[in-house]
């Protein structure tokens, strides 16, 4: 009695010193809503691991992804040219009254730019050729090219006599298909005029009214073009479109799994006790774990993302289990309370422990979207357990009326079948195995990363097709190039590229996009030099036979004296403004060595990444960086590791659940390996593949498969504790299920999983249960 | 009194400086409609070159085909052998040592404004040039010669001006560069045919 007066006060302090907490938790969230919402996150990559070790390949993708956050592009293609302006035009005044202005079109030509440094500038095929060209051939080129009709260089032909410079500059046009022309950014793609808009966002791709406004203005600009031009197509692309779609679609499952499960959770509580009061405190525990839940995560994390609140609320079903418990435990009963209360305070301890066990396994991956999962989740479950723990015996009504529902419990339980160890259900379970071995030998893995963040489909395809006519790069794949000084730099890029010409020449990949291109190495211009000083004796024949003063000769010597193209007058130059990103000079200043960007464009087929790693490999300074695959291999060795880890704790738990259970310890693992086996063979038959969540989801199945068998057998009662396992494992299903609904296949993974799982542990636990008399509960 | 002289000539300069395009827009139509079209059209031409700073003009003479949804083909005899050919979406040079040069629209997309330029320039459709050019010029007794200079900043990089001149036919095509240098072709013996024959249908199939 003493004791339990002791327990009351420390119980009492607890409750207040938790009350104070919330309070506290409370004003922080309060504090300042605005701030808390700006650091909810959209970005899908930023749910994937970063490399520490290498903040050198972090400042490129970094860089990069700055470069694609803040720009939309709109291509407006129809079948002529005409019609592609006219819905241009059309576009551009719907957006303009939205708001919405276009980057002007402006062209800096690189012409004037680069003709005195035409010495040293030559194309490969041109240096080739006039490493080998015989004495006659340059005089017989040249006079080719004064007597064509059409020449394809910018500059008159005594200055570009044998055309090199025209050829290089057409070179650079590889880089982007689009052309000036009328005002507008033009291209031409499989037979169709395409205009191209550019839209620079006033704020981050990642603000929610930015979003909106976005694609109201897409809409409405796809509607009205398409009234007034029915062959016209509107295609667009941006970070700022995949961050919409992602947003709305995670607010609009929120909605649907937290008003789902919140209604399923209040109609059954509702039904099954019907009592008022045990409503209010299931809102109470669901709140005060929701608080926690948000409180702790921005505190301890610096963004949190929307995915992980859709996760968050279906633990509604999760988070309930522990008052369902309480209620159970408190039906018809009319013992003082502390003395009941303290009885089943083990259990409540016990039913924390593994599925927090279980989100610790979630936090250990270097996944920073599991991480926010995994303390979301357990500060939740915490929250909404510690205020059943503290607050509940002060609340909990006098007396909880015994359902009708219990009744159906008990007789429920009466006909469940009951493992027996008799002949005919060993064979029974023998012939069960056989199916079950059958749905094991089907599973198959998948560890690609793009199975689990598929994007919007239709938006998915409009990127592609925008990346193929603009001939966008990767931003997945690329060559981060690095050396000593600029000059070793772009000669590792000039013999990088040149390799990555023989792969486009053998059709591997379609493009690339370097420094090196737009600005040649000194070496590389020196040899151009010197090649075309070998021309002097052709020009002296040529201005002979043209008739030209011998005192000025042919493209004079002057462009030789000119100095070498460097890289400060390249990044000072107007048109290498939209490349600087591909130079890393925030390198330089962080005393890194300088490094650079080699971009990939239309990889054709997997296999060439192998490829491009050998070709990495075998370079000095040259790293092939593949976000996908990197991500893919890291999944997979951590499918590896979390399989061992299942494995090490079928065999830990068995040995601590012995110290409880003694002999009858089988009774209680039984039901949890096989839920887990039942749910691996069904996914064999269902096809789907076994990945690091889904065993993830096994890992919280298993959790909650324990909790459920524990109260079980643990309480003598077993109707009053079926029912509320019942209880339990269907508005865990319900979330779950929920979840698994999700259009995010990580989720839809997570929640799948976990439903089959639970639902084999809810019917297979009372299989193994001892065979008491069941107590009727009236009795009681 | 001078002054005023001045002033108005001035305010007639800037109003006549408004209208032109009305006008002009009539003086393209008008010479469309007197040009003779043909689904093939051959000819024989001379093409007069001069470089910048080379005194001596660059004459040399050849043969043309243009021919309605192929392209067109035009083949220098003397003082070099050389052809150029232009399809819609390609652009090729080439000599008896072989082919110097080839430009797919796919590469370059400038390769199908050219193509559109020149197969109107040489097949008469001078309408179609109103898109990339802004024009003046005059009509008169059966003559006519108009100016084009191109509205694109990109395209004005290639051709300064385009002058054209003729009476049925367009006769003479005055290209300009922007690097200085000019070249002159007159156009004899134009001969209007339905279809083009099967050998020649070839030549612009590989």
């Amino acid at each position: 009695m003493i004791d339990s007066e002791k327990f009351a006060l420390w119980h009492r302090r607890a409750a207040l010193c938790w009350l104070v907490f919330l309070v506290a938790a409370i004003s922080f969230l309060l504090g300042d809503v605005q701030a808390l919402k700006l650091r909810v996150d959209s970005d899908l990559l930023a749910l994937l691991p970063q490399k520490e070790k290498n903040p050198q390949e972090e400042a490129a993708l970094r860089a990069l992804s700055l470069e694609g956050e803040r720009q939309w592009v709109l291509l407006v293609s129809a079948p002529t040219e005409d019609a592609a302006r006219k819905a241009t035009a059309l576009t551009r005044k719907t957006l303009e009254a939205l708001s919405f202005f276009p980057q002007d079109a402006a062209e800096h030509s690189p012409i004037d730019f680069y003709a005195p440094y035409r010495s040293g500038l030559l194309t490969d095929a041109d240096r080739q050729w006039l490493a080998r060209a015989a004495p006659e051939e340059p005089v017989t080129r040249a006079l080719t090219l004064a007597y064509a009709p059409f020449s394809s260089s910018p500059l008159s032909w005594e200055n570009d006599p044998f055309g090199f410079f025209g050829n290089w500059l057409q070179g650079l046009g590889e880089s982007s298909p689009l052309r000036l022309s009328g005002g507008e950014l033009m291209t031409e793609f499989m037979g169709k005029s395409v205009v191209a808009l550019f839209y620079s966002l006033p704020g981050s791709a990642f603000d929610a009214n930015i979003q909106s406004g976005v694609t109201e203005a897409l809409a409405e600009a796809r509607d009205v073009v398409r009234q007034a031009f029915p062959d016209a197509r509107l295609l667009s692309a941006g970070v700022v479109l995949h961050a919409a779609a992602a947003s709305r679609q995670a607010q609009k499952e929120m909605r649907l799994i937290g008003l789902g499960g919140l209604a399923g959770t209040l109609l059954l509580i509702g039904l099954i006790f019907q009592s008022a009061r045990a409503l209010q405190l299931i809102v109470l525990s669901l709140a005060t774990g929701s608080v926690v839940a948000l409180a702790a995560s921005f505190f301890l994390l610096d963004r949190l993302h929307l995915l992980t609140l859709v996760f968050g609320v279906s633990l509604i079903g999760v988070a309930v289990d522990y008052a369902i418990l309480v209620f159970a435990q408190h039906l018809g009963r009319r013992e003082s309370l502390w003395p009941r209360f303290r009885r089943i305070l083990p259990t409540l301890l016990a039913a924390l422990t593994t599925p927090m066990l279980a989100y610790l396994c979630l936090a250990i991956t270097p996944f920073p979207g599991l991480k926010q999962m995994a303390v979301f989740a357990a500060f939740g479950i915490l929250g909404a357990w510690a205020s059943v723990l503290l607050f509940y015996p002060y609340l909990l009504p006098e007396q909880l009326q015994v359902p009708k529902s219990a009744g159906y419990a008990t007789r429920l339980l009466e006909y469940w079948p009951r493992w027996r160890g008799s002949r005919a259900q060993w064979i029974l379970a023998l012939l069960l195995l056989l199916p079950v071995l059958v749905g094991l030998t089907r599973l198959s893995v998948e560890d690609d990363i793009r199975s689990l963040f598929s994007g919007a489909a239709r938006l998915m395809e409009e990127q592609r097709q925008v990346s193929e006519i603009l001939r966008l790069s990767s931003p997945a794949q690329m060559f981060i190039v690095s050396a000593p000084d600029t000059e070793t730099l772009l000669q590792r890029e000039e013999n990088l590229t040149a390799r990555l010409r023989q792969l486009i020449a053998e059709g591997k990949m379609s493009g690339f996009e370097a420094a090196s291109r737009w600005l040649p190495s000194q070496a590389r211009q020196r040899e151009a030099r010197a090649l075309q000083s070998k021309l002097t004796e052709s020009r002296r024949r040529l201005a002979q036979t043209l008739g030209l003063a011998p005192d000025a000769p042919l493209d004079s010597d002057d462009t030789h004296s000119v100095p070498l193209l460097t890289p400060k007058d390249w990044l000072g130059a107007p048109h290498s403004q939209p490349l600087r990103f591909l130079w890393l000079a925030s390198a330089e200043e962080n005393h890194m060595p300088p490094s650079s960007l080699v971009l990939l464009r239309g990889l054709t087929s997997p296999n060439t990444t192998g490829l491009l790693q050998a070709i990495a490999d075998a370079r000095e300074g040259v790293r092939f960086v593949d976000k996908t695959s990197e991500v893919s291999s890291l999944m997979q060795r951590y499918r590896y590791l979390l399989t061992k880890i299942l494995a090490l704790v079928c065999f830990l738990v068995p040995l601590a659940l012995a110290l409880f259970f003694r002999r009858q310890v089988w009774r209680v693992i039984m039901p949890v390996f096989l839920s887990g086996l039942f749910t691996l063979a069904l996914m064999g038959y269902l096809a789907l593949p076994v990945q690091m969540l889904s065993l993830l989801a096994l890992f919280l199945t298993l959790g909650m498969g324990v909790d459920y068998a524990v109260f079980l057998q643990a309480q003598q009662k077993e109707a009053h504790t079926l029912l509320a396992t019942t209880l339990a494992a269907l508005l865990t299903l319900l979330s779950f299920g929920l979840l698994a609904l999700s259009g995010t296949p990580a989720l839809a993974t997570l929640g799948l999983t976990a439903t089959l799982g639970i639902s084999f542990s809810w019917m297979l636990t009372p299989c193994f249960c001892r065979q008491a008399d069941p107590v009727a509960l009236r009795d009681s | 009194m001078k002054v005023l002289f001045w002033f108005c000539a001035l305010i007639f300069l800037v109003c006549s400086g408004l209208t032109p395009r009305a006008r002009a827009e009539d003086i393209l139509q008008d010479i469309h409609a007197r040009l003779r079209l043909a689904p093939v059209i051959r000819g024989e031409f001379t093409q007069n070159r001069e470089l910048a700073r080379i005194k001596k003009p660059l004459v040399a003479q050849g043969r043309f085909i243009v021919a309605r949804d192929y392209g067109m083909i035009w083949e220098t005899h003397a003082p070099f052998a050389q052809s150029f050919r232009l399809t819609e979406s390609e652009m090729m040079q080439s000599n008896d040592q072989g082919v110097m040069m080839r430009l797919s629209a796919g590469q370059e997309p400038m390769v199908r404004v050219f193509s559109n330029i020149l197969f109107a320039v040489f097949s008469g459709n001078v309408a179609a040039l109103a898109r990339y050019f802004h024009y003046s010029g005059e009509a008169r007794e059966g003559r006519w010669h108009v100016r084009f200079v191109p509205k694109d900043a990109g395209l004005a990089r290639m051709l300064q001006s385009l002058l054209l001149s003729g009476a049925r036919n367009v006769e003479t095509v005055e290209m300009q560069s922007a690097a200085g240098d000019t070249t002159r072709i007159d156009i004899r013996a134009q001969f209007y045919e339905d279809a083009l024959s099967a050998d020649d249908r070839k030549r612009f199939d590989d």
